[in-house]
C-alpha cells in the first residue's frame, strides 16, 4: 500500500514537472533567433507566409504552444526538419512495412552477393527511431552489467592476483578512454581493416556489436570497479565466513549472500549509467551510422525543429522519469527498510 | 582481510602488458589485411551462384533531406533522390549537358525561338504506389505538376524557376504577387495579435487576391496541346538556352496527380489541409522514372529498385540502389575502403565531401576523382556599415587576399581561385583575364586603404566577419583575417554562428563581413549576374552600381541572342563588379569524389548530375 500511494504522488508531480518543462523548452527555443525555414537565399515572401501559416509561426504564443503541444497527438504539422514524417512517426518508426504489410520487427531477408553467394541474414528493427536507440542502449546496459559485474566479482574473489590486476587495468582503460576514441578505433580496425563486423549501418545483429561494445565499455568499467568494491566490504562479514563454515557450496554463498549487499553501489549507479547512456548514444549513432533518436536532441534545436523538440522533450523526460521510478521502486524491493521512503528523490 | 594497499608496481605492469599483448595482436590482424567472411549472427552462405546476379551501387547523397516531394525540394541530398524516381522532359548527357530524350522524345522551337513544342513519348507510363495497371504520362501532368510549383500556397523554395526560364506572363504574375503582399502582412499581423475584426476585414480580401493569382496562374506560357503535345512560350527567345538547361531539372518533373489530391488535399480557396499520407513515401509512391522508392529508413537510407514499367527499363543496367544520409564523412571514407562486402560502398557520393584534413592522403588514390563546380565562394560586404560604404576599403581587402595562397594551402580541394564575379562555362562564357580582376595586389591595397582615409590601418574602425560553425570556412576565415592583418595593418574580428541565425543576420542586413556561397541554379551565367542588380532580393550587399549600368545591362545580357554579344556584356558587369567590389571572390568550388572502378558511366560535371540509370557496374 505503501508502494501505491507513494507512486500515485509521484505521478501527480510529474505530470506537473511535465508541463512546466515543456512551457520552459518552448520559451527557450522561441527565444532562439532564426526560423526552421532558412535557407542559404531569401525566400519569396508569399512562400514565406506560406510556411509560416502551415507551421503555426504566425499565431499568438499560447496558441502555437497548444499547436505543437496538440500535434504530437494529431501529427499535423510534419516535423520541420523531416518535413515527410510527422514527429512521432519520426520517433516511432512504423514497426510494419506499409508496402508489402509485412512485419519489420524481426525478420529473415535473402540477399545476393555481387560476387553470387546468397546470403540470409536476421534483419532486427532496421528502421531506427527510438527502437534502434532502446536496443543499442539496452544492450550497452545489459554488456556494462554482464561483463562488468562478472569482472567485478572475479577480481573481487582473487583480489591482488594477476587476474585481479588486468582486469582493474581494462578498467581503466574503460574509464578514461572517451567513446568517440574507441568507437572510431574499433569501427576502423575491425570494420575497415579486419572486415569482421560492418564499420557503420543499421539493420542486421550484426551491426549491433560494435556500438554496444562502444557504448558500454566504460560503463562495464565502472561496474567493475563498483561491484569490485562492493563485494570486498561483503566478503569477511561474519555471516559469509558462517554459510563457509556451515558447509554452503562457495557458488552458493557468492549468489545468495554476497552478491546481494554486494551489488549495492551497482544499483545505485543505474541511474546515472541510464543517463550517461542516453547521452553517448548521440556520439555512437554518428560514428557508426545508426538511425537512432540520439541526433535528434541537437539536432532539433539547431534546425529550430519546434515540432520534433518538442516531442523530444517530453519524450526525453518520460523516459527519465520512468528510469529514475524503476531505480526507486527497485530500491524499495531490495532494501525491505527504505519501503515507503524513496531512496533517491 | 583487503589488502588494497600491497598494488605497488604490478598493476601498472599488468595494465602495460595486458594492452601491450592486445594491441600488437590487433594492429598485426588489421596490417596482414586478413579478411574473413562474416559466418556468425545467424548468417548462412551456401556459396550458390546464380547467372544473373543483381547490380548493386551505393553511394552517400549528403545529410537526410527535408523532403523528397519532387516540386518542393531544393537541397541536392533531396535531388539526388528524386532525379532517380522522377523522369523530367529530358535528360542530360553527364559530360556535355546536352539534353536527351526523357519523358519528351523530340521537341521543335518555332522560327521566332519563343515556343518549344514537346513531343511526348506514347509508352512513358506512372507505375507504383497503389497502381493496379500503368497509366499514361500525359502533357497535363507537366501542367499540374508547374502550376504546383508557382502556386504560393504549395511554398516551394524554387517557386523562381518559372520567371528565370522567361516564361510567358511570369514577369507580370511574380508582380502581382509581390502587389498583393503588404495586404497579407497587415492579415499576417493581424492573426499574430489576434485581432478578430481586423481578420474578417482583411481575410475576404486576401482570398480574392488569392484567386486572381489562382486564374493568372491559368494563363501563363505553358500549355498542354492535346494529351502528348506540352508547348512553352517564352518572354524572348533568348531564355530558350536557359529552358534547355533547365527542363531537365528534377523540379520540373510531373506530378501524378490523383495520387497527389488523395494525400495532400485542399480546400475549396486552394488552401492546403491537413496532410492525410505523404505520395512520396514507398507505399504511396507513383512514378514515371527509372527507378522507384522501395524503402525509406530515416537518417539511413534509401533503396530504390529498378521500375518495371519504365518504358526504357531494358537500358537500365543498375537493379536495385542504396543512397545513403551521410551522419559521418569520416564513417562513410571508412566505408569507401571497407573489407566487408556488404559493408563497402561504391561511390561516395555527389554531395559528400572529403574532409578537407582527409585531401591529401586521398589525392594520389587511384580512385580520386574532381569536379569543378558551378558555384563561388564569397564574402558580401554590407555597404551600408561603416566603413564597408568606401568602395576604396572594399577594394583595398580584395586586393589584399592571396587566393591562390588559400586554395593551395587552406582549402587543399583542387578549388580554382576566382578574381572577377562569375566562374567560366565550358563552351559558353570566359570570364575577364585574371589580371583584371582582384590579383593579388598588396602595394595597390595599401594605396586604396590610404586613399580611403586609413594609412597603413591606423584609425579603421572595428569589422566583423561572420562565418556559419564549420571547420573550412573558419581556416578560410582565419588565413583571410591573418592576410588582412599582415599587408593593410586591419584587424578584423571573426563571429561564427549556427546555420540558422547566421542565415536569418545575413538576409535581414545584420552583419559586416558576411562568408556566402551561391550554386548556379542552372548553366548560364545570369544565375551570378542576377545577384547584382540593386533591386535583387540577393543583393544582401545593398549596393548599387554608381554609374547605374549594371541594372540595365544584366537584362540585356540575359536577352542576348548572340553568344559573343552576350559573352561581351557579361564581361563588363563583371569589370563593373570589380570596380565596385560589392564582393570579395574568394573561388570556384570543386567537389573531390571517390569512385571505384568499376563504376562506368560517371564523369565529373558542374553540377552533380549523375542520374543513377545512366551508371553501370562492370566487375
Amino acid at each position: 500500500m505503501h508502494i501505491l500511494s507513494w507512486l500515485r504522488r509521484k505521478c501527480i508531480m510529474l505530470a506537473i514537472t511535465l508541463v512546466v518543462v515543456t512551457l520552459a523548452t518552448f520559451a527557450i527555443m522561441k527565444a532562439a533567433p532564426g526560423n526552421p525555414y532558412a535557407t542559404d537565399r531569401k525566400i519569396e515572401p508569399a512562400v514565406e507566409r506560406a510556411i509560416r501559416k502551415a507551421l503555426c509561426l504566425d499565431e499568438p504564443w499560447h496558441v502555437q504552444y497548444w499547436c505543437y503541444v496538440k500535434n504530437m497527438a494529431t501529427g499535423e504539422i510534419p516535423s520541420m526538419r523531416y518535413e515527410d514524417k510527422t514527429p512521432m512517426s519520426v520517433i516511432f518508426p512504423s514497426l510494419y512495412d506499409q508496402r508489402t504489410g509485412k512485419q519489420r520487427i524481426l525478420y529473415w531477408e535473402d540477399r545476393t552477393r555481387y560476387d553470387g553467394t546468397k546470403v540470409r541474414v536476421l534483419k532486427i528493427l532496421p528502421d531506427g527511431g527510438l527502437f534502434a536507440s532502446f536496443v543499442v542502449g539496452c544492450g550497452a546496459l545489459l554488456f556494462a552489467i554482464g561483463v562488468g559485474v562478472t569482472a567485478g566479482v572475479f577480481a573481487a574473489k582473487r583480489r591482488n592476483s594477476l587476474i585481479d590486476h588486468c582486469l582493474m587495468g581494462w578498467a581503466m582503460i574503460g574509464i578514461t578512454v572517451p567513446n568517440f576514441v574507441i568507437g572510431p578505433l574499433l569501427a576502423y580496425v575491425v570494420g575497415t581493416r579486419l572486415g569482421w563486423l560492418p564499420s557503420s549501418g543499421w539493420g542486421e545483429l550484426r551491426h549491433l556489436v560494435l556500438p554496444i561494445i562502444t557504448l558500454g565499455f566504460a560503463y562495464a568499467a565502472y561496474f567493475g570497479r563498483f561491484s569490485r568494491g562492493g563485494m570486498l566490504e561483503v566478503l569477511n562479514e561474519d555471516y559469509v565466513r558462517t554459510a563457509r563454515a556451515k558447509g554452503v557450496p562457495e557458488w552458493r554463498i557468492t549468489v545468495w549472500h554476497e552478491l546481494k549487499l554486494g551489488l549495492q553501489p551497482v544499483v545505485t549507479f543505474l541511474g546515472p549509467a541510464a543517463s550517461g547512456i542516453v547521452v553517448g548514444s548521440i556520439v555512437v549513432e554518428t560514428v557508426f551510422q545508426i538511425p537512432g533518436i540520439g541526433r535528434h536532441l541537437v539536432e532539433s534545436a539547431l534546425a529550430r525543429d519546434y515540432t520534433l523538440l518538442m516531442a523530444m522533450t517530453v519524450l526525453l523526460f518520460t523516459l527519465l522519469s520512468v528510469a529514475n521510478m524503476i531505480v526507486d521502486l527497485s530500491y524499495q524491493l531490495i532494501d525491505p527498510r527504505t519501503r515507503g521512503k524513496e531512496a533517491t528523490s | 582481510m583487503s589488502n588494497e594497499e600491497g598494488k605497488g608496481p604490478w598493476q601498472s605492469i599488468a595494465i602495460a602488458a595486458s594492452v601491450a599483448i592486445v594491441t600488437v595482436f590487433m594492429f598485426a590482424l588489421a596490417s596482414t589485411g586478413c579478411n574473413k567472411r562474416d559466418a556468425g549472427n545467424g548468417k548462412e552462405a551456401t556459396g550458390q551462384k546464380t547467372a544473373a546476379v543483381p547490380t548493386h551501387l551505393r553511394f552517400g547523397i549528403g545529410a537526410e533531406p527535408k523532403t523528397i516531394d519532387s516540386t518542393k525540394c531544393y537541397e541536392s541530398a533531396g535531388i539526388e533522390v528524386v532525379m532517380n524516381y522522377c523522369e523530367p522532359l529530358v535528360w542530360y548527357d553527364q559530360a556535355t549537358f546536352v539534353p536527351i530524350p526523357g519523358a519528351a522524345e523530340r521537341w521543335d522551337v518555332s522560327p521566332d525561338g519563343k515556343t518549344y513544342t514537346f513531343h511526348l513519348r506514347a509508352n512513358a507510363t506512372w507505375w507504383g504506389g497503389a497502381l493496379t495497371k500503368p497509366e499514361p504520362v500525359t502533357a497535363s501532368d507537366f501542367v499540374a505538376a508547374w502550376r504546383r510549383l508557382l502556386d504560393p500556397k504549395t511554398a516551394a523554395q524554387y517557386i523562381e524557376l518559372p520567371q528565370h526560364m522567361g516564361i510567358a506572363g511570369t514577369t507580370q504574375y511574380f508582380a502581382e504577387l509581390k502587389r498583393i503582399q503588404p495586404l497579407v502582412e497587415k492579415l499576417t499581423a493581424a492573426e499574430k495579435t489576434g485581432d478578430a475584426a481586423r481578420v474578417a476585414t482583411l481575410e475576404p480580401q486576401v482570398q480574392r487576391e488569392y484567386a486572381a493569382l489562382a486564374l493568372l496562374r491559368q494563363g501563363l506560357g505553358f500549355r498542354a496541346d492535346g494529351p502528348n503535345r506540352f508547348v512553352v512560350d517564352l518572354e524572348d527567345a533568348a531564355r530558350g538556352k536557359i529552358l534547355m538547361k533547365l527542363v531537365g531539372f528534377p523540379i520540373l518533373c510531373p506530378v501524378h496527380q490523383p495520387t497527389l489530391a488523395r494525400c495532400e488535399p485542399r480546400d475549396a480557396q486552394g488552401n492546403a489541409l491537413p496532410r492525410v499520407c505523404t505520395w512520396t513515401d514507398p507505399e504511396h509512391l507513383v512514378a514515371n522514372g527509372p527507378y522507384l522508392i522501395t524503402e525509406h529508413v530515416l537518417n539511413s537510407h534509401f533503396t530504390l529498385e529498378r521500375n518495371p514499367k519504365y518504358w526504357d527499363a531494358a537500358n537500365v543496367a543498375i537493379d536495385r540502389a542504396t543512397l545513403i544520409s551521410v551522419t559521418d564523412e569520416v564513417g562513410m571514407l571508412r566505408r569507401y575502403e571497407s573489407k566487408d562486402m556488404d559493408d563497402t560502398i561504391d561511390w561516395l557520393g555527389a554531395n559528400v565531401p572529403i574532409p578537407p584534413d582527409r585531401i591529401d592522403m586521398w589525392k594520389s588514390h587511384p580512385d580520386y576523382r574532381t569536379s569543378t563546380l558551378y558555384g563561388t565562394y564569397f564574402y558580401w560586404f554590407n555597404t551600408r556599415q561603416r566603413p564597408l560604404g568606401d568602395v576604396n576599403v572594399r577594394r583595398a581587402l580584395c586586393f589584399a587576399i592571396d587566393r591562390q595562397s588559400i586554395v593551395t594551402n587552406v582549402t587543399r580541394g583542387g578549388q580554382v581561385p576566382l578574381t572577377g564575379a562569375f566562374p567560366p562555362l565550358a563552351g559558353e562564357y570566359s570570364p575577364i583575364p585574371a589580371v583584371d580582376g582582384f590579383t593579388f595586389d598588396p602595394a595597390l591595397a595599401q594605396q586604396l586603404l590610404a586613399a580611403a582615409g586609413f594609412p597603413n590601418g591606423r584609425g579603421f574602425p572595428s569589422v566583423t566577419l561572420k562565418y556559419n560553425t564549420n571547420v573550412g570556412h573558419k581556416a578560410v576565415a582565419e588565413a583571410i583575417q591573418d592576410m588582412w592583418r599582415t599587408h593593410l595593418g586591419v584587424s578584423v574580428a571573426l563571429q561564427n554562428q549556427d546555420w540558422s541565425s547566421f542565415v536569418t543576420d545575413r538576409n535581414s542586413g545584420n552583419f559586416q563581413v558576411a562568408r556566402a556561397g551561391w550554386q548556379g541554379d542552372y548553366l548560364h551565367t545570369h544565375t551570378f549576374a542576377s545577384m547584382f542588380p540593386s533591386n535583387s532580393a540577393f543583393n544582401d550587399a545593398k549596393w548599387s552600381d554608381p554609374s547605374g549600368q549594371l541594372d540595365g545591362l544584366v537584362d540585356r545580357a540575359l536577352r542576348e541572342t548572340d553568344p559573343a554579344k552576350a559573352q561581351t556584356l557579361y564581361q563588363r558587369i563583371e569589370r563593373i563588379l570589380v570596380a565596385g567590389a560589392p564582393a570579395c571572390p574568394v573561388y570556384v568550388y570543386t567537389k573531390p569524389d571517390l569512385v571505384k572502378p568499376y563504376v562506368k558511366g560517371y564523369h565529373p560535371n558542374a553540377k552533380n548530375y549523375h542520374p543513377i540509370h545512366q551508371l553501370r557496374i562492370e566487375r
